[in-house]
């Protein structure tokens, strides 16, 4: 793409500063000169939170739910990484039931948070509005269908895990309270009932226009040689058409540090990678239910897409497949019953590592224990630090094109959009930038 | 129960402390007799909680705890007014889910259609301490005081049944 100069000459700087949040901190800064991007930088400043440290001297099974809490929007994603890291440390092995009954955990929350991200935090930018609030007036057909969505995706979180918010249901090996068969068979109807729902929520991201840019990049996510991996898998590349090992994962991420971000940055193959919903559909689409397969069509989805404002509609499609897919699995679950299983084990010394998609992206959990099973070591690699890299060099390549077609004020809501396409943890604290301008 | 039959929701967190005073009343009145539909909304998020108030036919008496500057234990019980414009505004540019609770759940609830009437019992905490047990219980000083205000509350509950039929 090549750097275009404004006639008029613009001058000034984009500053969208200081996201107070729980998600974190980060902010953008774009200086131009003359019409030329000078400078564009995007900052992560979160605290560190320390839970790889505070994981220290727990017990195995203690691990999952405590690194539950680094997310809230996530809680399923990090439980289940650690859950399998933790197994892996230790050799404990899960059975078929249990193995099904996580998926279903995870997909839960896959239909939590892309519906949430989707209606909430996305779609107001694409119809002109600064939040979800003006739509109550103007569209309350479709804010009433979000929560109705948003709430069945609760509730099938709390029956499958225990409760909506950091369930504790699962734990290493398997269940300690197994889901209630009327209950699973309710949230089955109830999904059965949304899918019209889900039609519409196509039908309303098919009329979004989402910006006209693109940007090929390296696109990594889990890959499974049955079905789309969400679960387990290996570690795919886009750029290379193949796999590595999860337990590879430090070769993989190659995290390294820039001054401008207290989050680290990651690269592969090249200078950055994606993970997330966009490169899940890019490298797995082949293997999305057939109806998720009808809506990326229905939403102009044509694989390999290189537009990253386009992984909102991604995760529309995965909102379809996970709901099917989970109706397929609540059959499968009903049909054959659930047993309740030896889930025993006994700590002792050992390292493992997990890996998971969650609905940002790839999720790696490392843990480590000592002769006693006391955890001495933790590592966690989450989606965003992942995708930071890879959303600046987007908006380095996307700022020069636009600095001369678009005014300050279009210019920043479009890297806005830009960086809340990803949804990264920081995206809801997005939405409550104030932007400066320093001409 | 029917549409006009009083709901009475108690909401909150067990995750701290006297954040559940709501939790805690609900439960051990909905262990005795009559006509009222006791309902627990625990944990749920404003989203969530716009959902229910949605979903929720007839009229309704929230139970929560609530900042009301009073000394710990005190209660009020009070109408939520149909207009609540206010707490919506207050929001129109700046919008993070995590930055909504129980008043912004009303407010968008009313403009999507709840035209049932809610009233509030509100009790102020004497304690609001975060933990990691899944139960905190309630502060000792606040268990000193729940004889009073489940009294408290079943009386303005009598109350509002008899009045509320000219309100629906």
């Amino acid at each position: 793409m090549s750097e275009k100069t404004n006639p008029g000459g613009k001058t000034y700087t984009i500053r969208v500063d200081h996201v107070t949040r729980v998600e974190g901190h980060g902010s953008i800064k774009v200086s131009t000169r003359n019409g030329k991007v000078e400078e564009l930088k995007l900052s992560i400043v979160e605290a560190h939170r320390f839970f790889e440290s505070f994981t220290q001297g727990m017990l195995p099974h203690e691990i999952p739910w405590i690194v539950g809490r680094i997310c809230g929007i996530c809680c399923v994603g990090h439980q289940l990484a650690a859950s399998k890291a933790v197994e892996a440390a230790l050799g404990l092995t899960v059975s078929a039931q249990s193995r099904r009954l996580r998926k279903l955990l995870n997909e839960s929350q896959f239909l939590q948070s892309h519906l949430l991200h989707v209606y909430f935090l996305a779609i107001p930018d694409y119809v002109g509005v600064p939040s979800v609030l003006p739509l109550i007036k103007t569209h309350p057909e479709v804010v009433k269908r979000a929560l109705k969505l948003k709430h069945l995706a609760n509730e099938f979180t709390t029956v499958i895990g225990g409760r909506a918010l950091h369930p504790m249901s699962n734990t290493l090996r398997g269940w300690r309270k197994l889901p209630d068969l009327d209950a699973l068979e309710g949230i089955r109807d109830h999904l059965l009932a949304a899918l019209p729902d889900l039609d519409a929520t196509v039908g309303i991201v098919t009329s979004l226009k989402m910006p006209n840019f693109e940007r090929e990049t390296e696109y990594v996510s889990l890959k499974h040689p049955d079905e789309y991996a969400l679960y387990d898998g290996d570690v795919y590349s886009s750029d290379t058409g193949m796999t590595a090992p999860v337990h590879d994962y430090l070769n993989i991420t190659n995290e390294f540090t820039v001054p401008h971000s207290t989050a680290k940055w990651a690269r592969w193959h090249r200078e950055s990678y994606m993970v997330g919903a966009l490169a899940r559909v890019n490298n797995n689409y082949d293997q999305l239910h057939p109806a998720a397969q009808q809506a990326a069509d229905t939403l102009g989805l044509r694989v390999p897409c290189y537009n990253p404002y386009m992984n909102n509609v991604a995760q529309v499609v995965e909102i379809v497949h996970c709901a099917h897919n989970s109706l397929a699995m609540l059959e499968q679950v009903l049909n054959e019953g659930l047993v309740k299983e030896d889930i025993s084990y006994t700590p002792g010394p050992g390292q493992g590592v997990g890996g998971i998609e969650v609905p940002r992206g790839l999720l790696f959990h490392e843990h480590r224990f000592d002769d006693e099973g006391r955890c001495c070591g933790a590592n966690a690699v989450i989606p965003t630090s992942q995708n930071i890299n890879n959303i600046e060099r987007d908006m380095k390549a996307f700022a020069p094109h636009m600095v001369a077609e678009m005014s300050r004020d279009e210019l920043t809501l479009h890297l806005e959009m830009l960086l809340r396409a990803y949804d990264p943890c920081i995206s809801c604290s997005v939405h409550m930038l104030d932007v400066e301008f320093i001409d | 129960m029917s549409a006009s039959s009083l709901t009475v929701a108690g909401v909150g967190s067990r995750h701290s402390t006297d954040d559940a005073i709501g939790l805690w009343l609900v439960e051990s009145l909905g262990k005795l007799p009559g006509a009222v539909n006791y309902v627990q909304w625990e944990n749920a998020d404003a989203l969530t909680l716009v959902h229910l108030l949605l979903e929720n036919a007839g009229p309704l008496l929230i139970v929560d705890c609530a900042e009301m500057g009073l000394p710990g234990g005190e209660w009020r019980c009070f109408a939520v007014m149909p207009n609540t414009d206010a707490v919506l505004k207050h929001h129109s540019r700046n919008i993070s889910t995590h930055g909504l609770g129980l008043a912004e759940a009303l407010g968008i609830a009313r403009e999507l259609g709840l035209n049932t009437p809610v009233h509030i019992f509100g009790v102020q905490p004497f304690q609001l301490e975060s933990c990691l047990s899944l139960n905190s219980g309630l502060s000792k000083p606040m268990q000193a005081h729940l004889p009073w205000l489940l009294e408290a509350l079943q009386q303005n509950i009598d109350t509002l049944r008899k009045r509320i039929p000219q309100e629906v």
